[in-house]
């Protein structure tokens, strides 16, 4: 079973340490959401997970062999990282940018398989793209552009999907659905990384949930021992209420720590 | 303004007025570098144009080296105080109107375009010198030098072209159609309408196939893509000088021989008459 | 080409790769017709159904020598240099997620010039003839290096133009002081050649030393696809897809030093073809920044071709330098351009 492995990692932009010996390991199987306030490094630790990251101690990991080894067309076919605001620099067809996943399966100017199309055509029905085919990436809202990234990142039929903010920009309803799909993913045997803010959509669809803070580890566990009033109040600096529906909890923010509610 | 231009007319009127050398002559102009070198006395001669020392294009350019140069600015000329200032109708015209302004003596010299102009202004030019018995002797020569190629002409009439850096060619109404006419050719650019001195295509030059080619300096240490025009491999295969069964010739005549109208001239008309007989001996 | 949803992928995507192909055979059907008439246009008219003209004979025919060592050499030459300009303004745009950049724009044909100007007055390129390729593709590659440090990590238009136009005005004004420096009297008065570009009066001479460093440079540019594609998504994207960025910039680099500097080498910096083209085609080819590579070869071949055949129809006389015209075209073009992007710029 492969497995993506954090040792020790730690990453400096200049003076300030973004990242401080984070170790971390992803097992298959597991959707893992990674959260903390801003400026925690959660990106700086997605990008290093991706290999994309110059890190200054420590090294990530890939069955127990470091990243620089593998080559770089074949961590493409096993990591896929979907970065955070989904840029694209032409205003290209939907179903081309889907395809792009499949670069790493192609050598040099190759043409696409027909196994590619396939592909291809699944990861769009999954990412409920497929009626988009035809359409420019300029013409469509935020919540359709990020599942066809999403779906380009599919695409790439990776082992890990480390995802920055996939949510961030969607709508209640396709938070849900794109929160199903990764977790459908996960739990298809595959990894999935996803970097959040959502404290409930993190509670209601992570099988693990990793606090960062300050650049150190501050949790790590399953959504229930991760989400405690205390740690809450430590890591975010809030007080958070919380209940229960149909057996299973929910927090809602409340308010600063410290400050008496009327 | 009245001072001036009587200033003028004396100054054309030929040796009448002053009968004294000028002593501090200055040139703007190359063609007039020509005419001092040729005709003056060295100490009378106060500025040369820096082109004058340039052997492409001035016949005399060693000897230019012996005086001061200059580059046509009226900075340059004021400190000289000359007595005489010889300049072209094209050439530094700032500085010539201003001169003229401040009373100072110019005479400008017009391109000759016939054997019979540029005689005329020879003498003109000595005798605002005080050399006329030195041009007449050189005249003579000169003609002598052409009477003597014009005693070997035979009846046939062969077309020569010229062809100077950049594609520019001398037409009909330039010295150089009598200089290659004194040498049993005709200029090709008699049919080609280009009047005095004019742009010509490479194309049309090969499709007109003048049995002799005549190109400007084309001076391998000095680059220009004016000049690199002359290299070009279609020249070459046409009028190929390694080939001596050729009907074409080409020839190279530097330009400091006729760039000028001077007695000079009779040199190219020499060089040219060589090539006439090679060309007809080649038939 | 409309959309039906069902439609499968794999017909949709040969649909479209069939519309691709029938452009590139547009494309190169044009370009033979275009080649071959330019054979024919100067100021001797050549009769089509003559005997006399021939790619191969050794005759010294008029027509056979103006046709063999005044047109073809100036006909390659443009096929070569409009491949080469069109693909290199399509690789560097793709490069830069910029629809602004272009060889000459940014400064790199300006810069090519001047490393040719110093290999020829120097009288380096007399002695070693390939030293003026060298010397353009050295100059194009710096400028090259520079941009791409100054502008490539941020892609921001603005800074793009502003280093284009630094890069431009100082290699312009360094092509100056050489030229004057230069010894010639006529060397001073060959600016223009260098600024405007033209293939007046060429010869085979140009199209040996140019036109295999050329190839070699469109052929590494045009290997580029699959990376400027991925690239589309931005540097962490095409990275995690397994694009190695740093060989992909490399081989971009080196191809538009090696085509552009050669290509101004022996014709001038002719402006604005590879801006021109790349941004007619892009919607031809569904705005892929790989697949626009070869049709903007082919595209930028046809426009210098068909520019060349126009300035020798309209000239009197001493002919119009190409550049002129490219510019006449492609500088309304580029404001047009920066109008649309202006959004951007701010």
């Amino acid at each position: 079973m492969s497995r993506l492995d954090a040792l020790g990692l730690s990453v400096k932009f200049g003076n300030s340490l973004i990242l401080d010996d984070v170790s971390l390991s992803i097992p298959r199987g597991k959707l893992i959401g990674l959260l903390g306030p801003n400026g925690a490094g959660k990106t700086t630790l997605i990008r290093a997970l991706a290999g994309l990251q110059k890190v200054e101690q420590g090294q990530v990991k890939l069955d127990g062999e470091k990243l620089s080894a593998f080559d770089q067309q074949d961590l493409g076919r096993r990591i896929a990282y979907l970065a955070q605001g989904a840029e694209c620099s032409w205003p290209l067809k939907v179903e081309r940018i889907v395809m792009l996943g499949r670069t790493p399966y192609l050598y040099q100017n190759e043409r696409l398989r027909e196994d590619d199309y396939s592909v291809t055509e699944r990861v769009m029905r999954e990412a409920d793209v497929s009626h988009l085919v035809g359409r420019t990436v300029n013409t469509l809202s935020g919540g359709e552009l990020t599942r066809v990234m999403l779906a380009r990142a599919l695409a790439s039929e990776p082992e890990f999907l480390l995802a920055d903010e996939p949510v961030a920009s969607l709508d209640p309803l396709h938070q849900l659905e794109v929160m199903g799909l990764l977790a459908n993913v996960a739990h298809g045997g595959g990894a999935v990384v996803v970097v959040l803010h959502d404290l409930n959509l993190a509670m209601r669809f992570c099988d693990r949930v990793v606090l960062l803070s300050e650049g150190r580890v501050a949790a790590d566990g399953e959504p229930g021992e991760v989400f405690t009033a205390e740690i809450l109040e430590q890591v975010y600096g809030i007080d958070v209420k919380f209940g229960e529906c149909e057996g299973k909890p929910w927090l809602l923010p409340w308010q600063r720590a410290g400050q008496n509610s009327e | 303004m009245r001072d001036l231009i009587l200033c003028l007319v004396i100054a054309l009127l030929p040796g009448a007025a002053f009968s004294a050398k000028p002593q501090r002559i200055v040139s703007l102009n190359l063609c007039a570098d020509q005419l001092l070198l040729q005709l003056a006395e060295p100490k009378a001669i106060a500025s040369l144009t820096h082109l004058a020392a340039d052997p492409e294009l001035s016949y005399l350019a060693e000897e230019a080296t012996n005086y001061p140069l200059n580059y046509g600015s009226a900075e340059e000329i004021l400190q000289l105080d000359p007595d005489l200032i010889l300049a072209g109708s094209f050439t530094a015209r700032p500085a010539v109107a201003y001169l003229e302004k401040k009373g100072y003596r110019v005479v400008k010299l017009a391109i000759p375009k016939s054997m019979k102009s540029m005689r005329r202004q020879f003498l003109k030019v000595a005798d605002l010198l005080g050399e006329r018995e030195k041009a007449e002797q050189q005249l003579k020569e000169m003609e002598r030098r052409i009477e003597q190629v014009k005693a070997v002409e035979d009846s046939e009439r062969l077309v020569a072209a010229v062809y100077y850096a950049n594609g520019f060619t001398a037409g009909k109404e330039s010295i150089i159609t009598e200089v290659l006419n004194s040498a049993g050719f005709e200029n090709l650019s008699e049919q080609s309408g280009v009047d005095s001195f004019g742009f010509y295509p490479l194309e049309k030059l090969i499709e007109a196939e003048p049995d002799l080619l005549i190109l400007g300096s084309y001076n391998k240490q000095r680059h220009s893509l004016a000049q690199k025009l002359l290299d070009h491999p279609a020249l070459k295969r046409v009028w190929g000088g390694d080939r001596e069964q050729r009907k074409q010739v080409r020839v190279i005549i530097p330009d400091n021989l006729w760039i000028c109208a001077t007695p000079v001239i009779a040199e190219a008309v020499e060089i040219l008459a060589e090539q006439r007989e090679k060309i007809v001996s080649n038939r | 080409m409309l959309a039906t949803g069902n439609q499968r992928l794999i017909e949709r995507d040969r649909e479209s790769d069939k519309c691709e192909r029938k452009l590139l055979i547009l494309l190169s059907v044009a370009l033979f017709l275009l080649f071959f008439s330019s054979l024919f246009v100067g100021p001797v008219s050549i009769d089509l159904f003559s005997s006399e003209w021939s790619f191969l004979s050794e005759s010294t025919s008029v027509t056979a020598v103006i046709f063999q060592e005044i047109r073809l050499p100036r006909a390659i030459l443009a096929l070569f240099i409009g491949a080469t300009l069109g693909v290199s303004g399509a690789a560097l745009q793709g490069l830069l997620r910029n629809p602004l950049a272009e060889p000459g724009v940014i400064g790199v044909s300006g810069s090519a010039s001047l490393g040719a100007v110093i290999a020829f007055y120097s009288g380096a390129a007399a002695i070693f003839p390939l030293a003026l390729p060298i010397g353009g593709i050295s100059g194009a590659m710096l400028a090259v290096i520079f941009l791409y440090l100054l502008a490539g990590r941020e892609s921001s238009i603005l800074t793009l133009i502003l280093a284009g136009i630094a890069v431009t005005s100082l290699s312009g004004a360094l092509t100056a002081l050489a030229l004057n420096l230069s010894p010639n009297p006529y060397a001073a008065t060959e600016i223009f050649f260098w600024l405007m570009g033209s293939l007046a009066d060429r010869s085979f001479e140009h199209v040996y030393i140019a036109v295999p460093l050329m190839v070699f440079g469109i052929a590494s540019l045009l290997g580029c696809q699959r990376g400027l594609d991925a690239l589309a998504l931005g540097e962490d994207t095409a990275r995690s897809l397994g694009i190695n960025l740093n060989h992909l910039t490399l081989r971009i680099i080196v191809g538009v030093a090696l085509s552009v500097g050669a290509a101004v080498s022996v014709a001038g910096g002719i402006g604005f073809v590879g801006l021109v083209v790349p941004h007619l085609l892009r919607p031809f080819v569904g705005y892929q920044p790989g697949k626009l590579l070869l049709v903007s070869a082919l595209g930028g071949a046809l426009l210098l071709l068909l520019a060349d055949i126009v300035v020798r129809l309209i000239s009197t006389g001493q002919e119009l330098k190409l550049g002129v015209l490219t510019s006449l075209i492609g500088a309304p073009f580029f404001l047009y351009l920066v109008l649309k992007t202006r959004r951007q710029l701010l």
